[in-house]
């Protein structure tokens, strides 16, 4: 698959805010990908990453049963690119935790996500 | 006397001054040509001009007056003139001109002329003293008397100027005080008396025969004898008296003296008469000098006595005169000896002179020159010696012949005094004289005066000056001391022309007859001794082996006849009677004879004592014993006699030596007391000097304190121990109205401006010995206040003397006090209604002072720094203990937030401030504690409330941003899109805006939030909205909101809200599972046709996803009146 594309991926979305979720299923799907979630508990994030291929992932640190940090560190070592999508979010912080992790920050145009994703997946290429 | 050519008629010299011309023209006036006298006028004259007095006083008498020219001799009935600047003098009658000798001043003219006068004319010559001041004229008045002649005086009441007659009369030598027109006859009287007819010897001889008898009345009366004096003088004086009183006869004379003790005492002072002066006869009292005054003070050493007797003193001249020469001889030497001079005589009157040693200036002249300044002080008219010189004579009243001499002289002045002794006398002076002289003494006469028959007493030192020296030997002492008054007269008489009576005859026959035939007799005087004896008297008298010359019968009798003799020859001399001893038995060597005893008074004073035997000699037995016992009367009565003179004598002695002693050490103690006056005198000086700075002192001290008082304003009221005001400084009238007159007064009688009058209380106790008081006062207007105290005012021996009242003005700094303490209590108040606790650190011992509000802070009752620490929240504790460190390196003031846990449970948030106070020791920290409690929830809810604020706005913002790129991906007309979209954000935002941030959560009302979403689409009471109370969380806020909006969108479109709408109720409830139930209920009047179900609107997307998100299960229910939509939210979601 090409990586200029997010074509064909399988994008799991963790946002607890509804609209939220909705615009980046949007987004992601308008892009040609498909969009697994989205979970607004970590609880359900967490089931769906263990039963559940996918590229990469998109997630809102704050969810409804609070950090997805758990959840991102399952990710990553399964060495599947993450995007955090956050209000505020201190990125020196999560680096440490999270190096070849993205941001983005909330609000954000479908373009800065589609962004982010693209980064994500480059990021994870070229460490991999 | 001098050979004299005597004038035919009397001589008399008047002497005159001032005033004198009027009293001589007065006496003249009663002359005329035929007066029977020579008148020569002495009158002071200024020896520079022209005299006219002869010419004056020729005309008031008929006599010739002339102005002396020289030569010429006296002529009876005529009056001679001095002239000017001439001395005059008589001579052999002739009147002689010679130049004074003495300065102008000095000059004595009268005195000059009488003098001369006296000597040459003697009882023919008169003198006259005038008015005149000064005394000139007096020294020859004593002249004029001693040589027989007539003194007259002008009476001094009568005179212009009276000092001349006074000094005259002052002598008590004038005969005659009278006013100048009686004199001549007085001169008559007395010169024509006394019969000048009869020769001089007859009428001599008439009174020579009673002069023993005067003598013994004299004697009598004034206690002295005259009887050893030369008879002529004697005569010529008594005649003389006579002569005065105009008594003829000798017998009326003696009747008179017998008489009257006036007489008595006038004939004694006539007989007194020595004319004496300075330095009389100078030549010889320089010899005397030269050859006795400087080899006695150069011999002498010092301390040594040398003591000198000059009898018969009279006025003290001659005492006075070898004074002068032994204090200059003495003058000069260092160590002196003490030189004492014994001045006696008889006359009182003339010792009184003496010691005043006050004489004329005119007598200055008989001084020498070098020797007047140093001793003598001169005076107006009169020169007085110097106390020195008097101080060297004692004059006292002495009898040469019958009082004990003085002894251990070194020389005797006794001039021209023997002149008028008798032989005899002057046999009994002479042996007196060298008894009192110490061997090797000087004796020194006057000029008329010799040793005579006394060379085995005396020899020559220098005949020519009459100075004899005292040989060795002793002198019996003289028995010439006869007690009682009666002093025996010796008959032997050498004198002249009279011819006493002899008792032996010299004829052989006679002297036969008295040898043998006749009784035995002796002669013998009063006392006893022997003078003349006829016959044999061995049977009577014992003769001594030795004839030592004298013999006293009454020594020499015989016992039997020792006994009676005595007593017998007293007893006729004294009655001058005979006396006879009958029937005595004298016991002779061989046997007894009978005798009587017969004394006959003899007219001169003796006794003829005749012994007539009357029987046989009657040989002795042997058994006769002469007895003891019969000598005992007469030895006794002479021992008594002896014992009693013997008594007398030492008495006289012991009180002269006595008086000698006790001026010795009073002249001793005098001069000690001169020596301590003069060290007084020092210390008084040095005191003086003492007190004079202590006086400068006190004066600087007075001053200091009055300018301290003044400077410090001190009102300072001084009271005594009664109350009574001493002092007050001028700041005191503020506090008491005082004037200085009020010094004295009571205090409690002043009326202060103070408010009360405790003050008096506390000085009277303080007065009572109490501490000192203090206390406020204020005045009556309390204007002022005053910090008084009353203290005692102590004496240096710390007595209390008074008190001391002290008021200081205390107004302002009590004020200030006041608004302080105000302060202070805003202060206290501030911070215990602020809340903040006061806390002091102590470093050195590391213990902390905290106030209540402090303690109360740490919920703690004491202080206790370790727990107020382990109160301090855990996670606080390091910083504080940090910035409490740091505050007490000085690095940096504390200032720390801090929570404390109280053991209650409860916390508060304290704020402190500290800052480092340095002082003794280590210092402190002081501080205050805020508490902030309050602050900081309000700052950790804020915090949190921003950060809820964040986080949704955020979200929001997300939210919206999705809608927005939502709508536009389904939006076919723009416009719409963009109503749609705000409509939708407004939405959102009146939800969001209704939220109310309580303790840990945002929330809202489910009625609020309804009402919120539908009230733009209410229109009239088209909706309902009703359910309970219910709280939604903020997390299902925005979803209600836009489930909400949507479905009431689409009401207005299609639905209830519609134009066919009739109206939405929205209703919710609370299940009994927990599950929020919401009925959605519109109702239509026609059937509403339903959206595109196919394309899904962008409306019904949100909704959908919002259901989701609230994890509702939804339901719809269609009619065609109604639809409905239900939702089950779980509650805990």
């Amino acid at each position: 698959m090409s990586i200029e594309t997010l074509k064909g991926l399988r994008v799991l979305v963790a946002e607890d805010e509804a609209l939220v979720a909705m615009d980046i299923t949007d987004t992601v799907e308008f892009e040609g990908a498909e969009v697994i979630g989205p979970f607004a508990t970590s609880r359900e994030a967490r089931v769906a990453v263990d039963g559940s291929c996918f590229d990469i992932a998109i997630l809102d640190v704050r969810l409804e049963d609070g950090d997805v940090f758990p959840v991102a560190d399952v990710i990553r070592d399964r060495e599947i690119p993450i995007v955090f999508h956050s209000g505020h979010l201190d990125p020196a912080q999560i680096s440490n935790r999270y190096p070849n992790a993205c941001f983005c920050s909330k609000p954000s145009t479908p373009e800065g996500l589609v962004n982010a994703l693209l980064a994500a997946r480059q990021e994870a290429e070229t460490a991999g | 006397m001098d050979a004299q050519t005597r004038v035919a008629v009397p001589v008399v010299g008047v002497g005159a001054s001032a005033g004198g011309l009027e009293a001589i023209r007065e006496m003249l006036t009663e002359t005329n040509i035929d007066t029977a006298f020579a008148f020569v006028i002495v009158q002071h004259l200024d020896p520079t001009h022209q005299s006219l007095l002869a010419e004056l006083l020729g005309r008031c008498t008929s006599m010739p007056v002339r102005q002396i020219e020289g030569g010429e001799y006296v002529r009876p009935g005529e009056v001679h003139v001095i002239p000017p600047g001439k001395k005059l003098e008589i001579l052999g009658g002739r009147l002689e001109l010679t130049e004074f000798s003495q300065p102008r001043g000095l000059r004595r003219p009268i005195d000059d002329f009488f003098e001369s006068l006296a000597r040459d004319q003697g009882p023919n010559a008169a003198c006259v003293i005038l008015s005149g001041t000064g005394a000139d004229g007096t020294t020859g008045l004593r002249a004029i008397k001693e040589y027989g002649g007539l003194c007259i005086a002008q009476d001094p009441d009568t005179a212009k100027y009276d000092g001349m007659p006074v000094s005259a009369v002052g002598t008590g030598l004038v005969d005659f005080v009278r006013s100048p027109s009686a004199i001549l006859d007085c001169l008559r009287a007395f010169f024509e008396t006394g019969g000048t007819d009869r020769p001089r010897h007859e009428a001599a001889s008439v009174v020579a025969d009673h002069v023993d008898d005067m003598c013994g009345a004299l004697r009598e009366a004034i206690g002295h004898d005259f009887s050893g004096y030369k008879r002529t003088t004697l005569v010529r004086r008594i005649e003389r008296r006579m002569k005065v009183l105009g008594i003829e006869t000798p017998q009326r004379y003696l009747e008179r003296i017998r008489g009257s003790s006036e007489e008595c005492d006038a004939l004694f002072r006539d007989l007194m008469i020595n004319v004496t002066r300075f330095f009389r006869d100078s030549e010889m009292f320089e010899v005397l000098d030269r050859e006795v005054v400087r080899p006695l003070v150069d011999g002498a050493e010092a301390e040594e006595e040398i003591r000198i007797w000059v009898p018969g003193c009279s006025s003290g001249e001659e005492a006075y005169s070898i004074a002068i020469l032994f204090a200059d001889a003495l003058r000069g030497r260092r160590d002196r000896p003490y030189v004492q001079i014994f001045a006696t005589d008889i006359d009182e009157r003339m010792l009184a002179t003496a010691r005043e040693g006050k004489y004329p200036s005119s007598a200055m002249a008989d001084i020498p020159e070098d020797l007047r300044e140093n001793y003598t002080i001169a005076h107006d008219g009169y020169f007085q010696m110097s106390g020195k010189i008097r101080d060297m004579i004692r004059f006292s009243s002495h009898s040469l012949i019958k009082d004990p001499p003085f002894s251990r002289l070194d020389l005797i002045s006794c001039r021209n005094i023997l002149i008028y002794f008798d032989e005899r006398l002057q046999r009994q002076v002479f042996p007196i004289l060298h008894y009192a002289l110490k061997p090797g003494g000087t004796l020194f006469l006057g000029p008329s005066e010799s040793i005579g028959r006394h060379e085995d007493m005396f020899a020559d030192i220098d005949r020519q000056a009459r100075i004899f020296r005292r040989l060795e030997g002793r002198t019996p002492y003289p028995i010439r001391l006869a007690p009682d008054r009666r002093g025996s007269s010796s008959p032997n008489r050498d004198s002249g022309d009279d011819s006493p009576q002899r008792l032996t005859e010299e004829s052989a026959p006679a002297r036969r007859l008295l040898d043998r035939y006749a009784p035995a007799s002796v002669v013998c005087n009063r006392d006893g001794d022997m003078l003349q004896s006829t016959g044999r008297l061995s049977k009577y008298l014992e003769f001594p082996s030795t004839n030592s010359g004298r013999i006293v019968v009454t020594t020499v009798a015989r016992p039997g006849l020792r006994e009676v003799l005595p007593t017998l020859i007293r007893q006729a001399v004294d009655d001058r009677s005979r006396t006879i001893a009958r029937d005595v038995t004298v016991r002779a060597e061989f046997g007894s004879q009978k005798l009587d005893v017969i004394a006959d008074p003899l007219p001169d004073g003796t006794a003829l004592v005749v012994f007539r035997d009357k029987a046989g000699f009657d040989p002795s037995d042997d058994d006769d014993m002469a007895e003891l016992r019969s000598t005992e009367d007469a030895t006794h009565e002479l021992e008594e006699e002896l014992r009693v003179t013997r008594h007398k004598l030492r008495g006289a002695v012991e009180e002269l030596e006595t008086a000698n002693e006790e001026l010795k050490s009073s002249n001793e103690e005098m001069m000690s007391m001169n020596e301590e006056l003069q060290s007084t005198n020092e210390e008084l000086s040095t005191v003086n000097d003492e007190l004079k700075s202590k006086v400068d002192q006190v004066s600087i001290a007075n001053s200091d304190l009055r300018n301290f008082l003044e400077s410090t304003r001190l009102a300072v009221v001084v009271v005594d121990s009664d109350l009574r005001i001493r002092n007050f400084t001028d700041a005191a009238l503020e506090v008491f109205p005082l004037r200085d007159g009020d010094r004295g007064r009571y205090l409690s009688d002043v009326a202060s401006h103070l408010a009360d009058d405790g003050f008096l209380a506390d000085a009277r106790a303080v007065l009572a010995g109490r501490d000192p008081a203090i206390r406020t006062i204020a005045l009556k207007d309390g204007s002022r206040r005053y910090s008084m105290r009353v203290m005692p005012y102590l004496l240096l021996d710390g007595t209390v003397d008074g008190a001391t009242i002290v008021l200081t003005d205390v107004t302002e700094v009590l004020d200030i006090q006041a608004a302080l303490e105000e302060q202070r209590e805003r202060l206290r108040l501030a911070c215990v209604i602020a809340g903040i606790g006061i806390w002091e650190y102590c470093i050195d011992d590391g213990t902390v002072l905290a106030d209540e509000t402090e303690l109360r802070f740490f919920g703690m009752e004491a202080n206790d720094l370790s727990e107020m620490m382990a109160r301090i929240a855990e996670e606080d504790r390091p910083a504080v203990e940090r910035a409490l460190r740091a505050a007490v390196e000085g690095q940096s003031d504390f200032e720390e937030t801090f929570r404390v846990e109280r053991p209650d449970g409860s916390s508060i948030s304290l704020r402190g401030f500290g800052r480092y106070i340095a002082g003794s020791g280590k210092g402190r920290i002081l501080g205050v504690s805020i508490d902030v409690t309050r602050e900081v929830r309000s700052a950790e809810q804020r915090e949190f409330l921003l950060h809820e604020m964040n986080h949704r706005v955020k979200n929001l913002f997300a939210v919206i941003s999705s809608m927005v790129t939502g709508a536009a991906r389904t939006a076919s007309d723009v416009d719409e899109m963009a109503r749609s979209v705000r409509a939708r954000i407004t939405a959102l935002g009146n939800a969001h805006s209704l939220t109310q941030a309580t303790r840990g959560s945002t929330s809202v009302m489910m009625s609020d939030l309804a009402k919120s979403i539908l009230e733009p689409f209410r229109d009239g009471d088209n909706v309902v909205v009703k359910g309970p109370e219910l709280v939604i969380g903020v997390e299902k806020l925005t979803a209600f909101a836009l489930i909400f909006h949507e479905w009431a969108t689409n009401a207005t479109k299609y639905g209830g809200l519609g134009e066919d709408g009739e109206g939405l109720s929205l209703t919710w409830s609370v299940s009994q599972d927990d599950q929020i139930l919401v009925d959605w209920r519109e109702r239509f009047k026609t059937p509403q046709p339903e959206e595109d179900g196919k394309v899904k609107g962008f409306g019904s997307r949100l909704v959908e996803f919002s259901i989701t998100q609230l994890r509702a299960s939804y339901e719809v229910e269609r009619t065609d009146r109604e639809r409905r939509m239900t939702l089950a939210i779980p509650y805990a979601a």
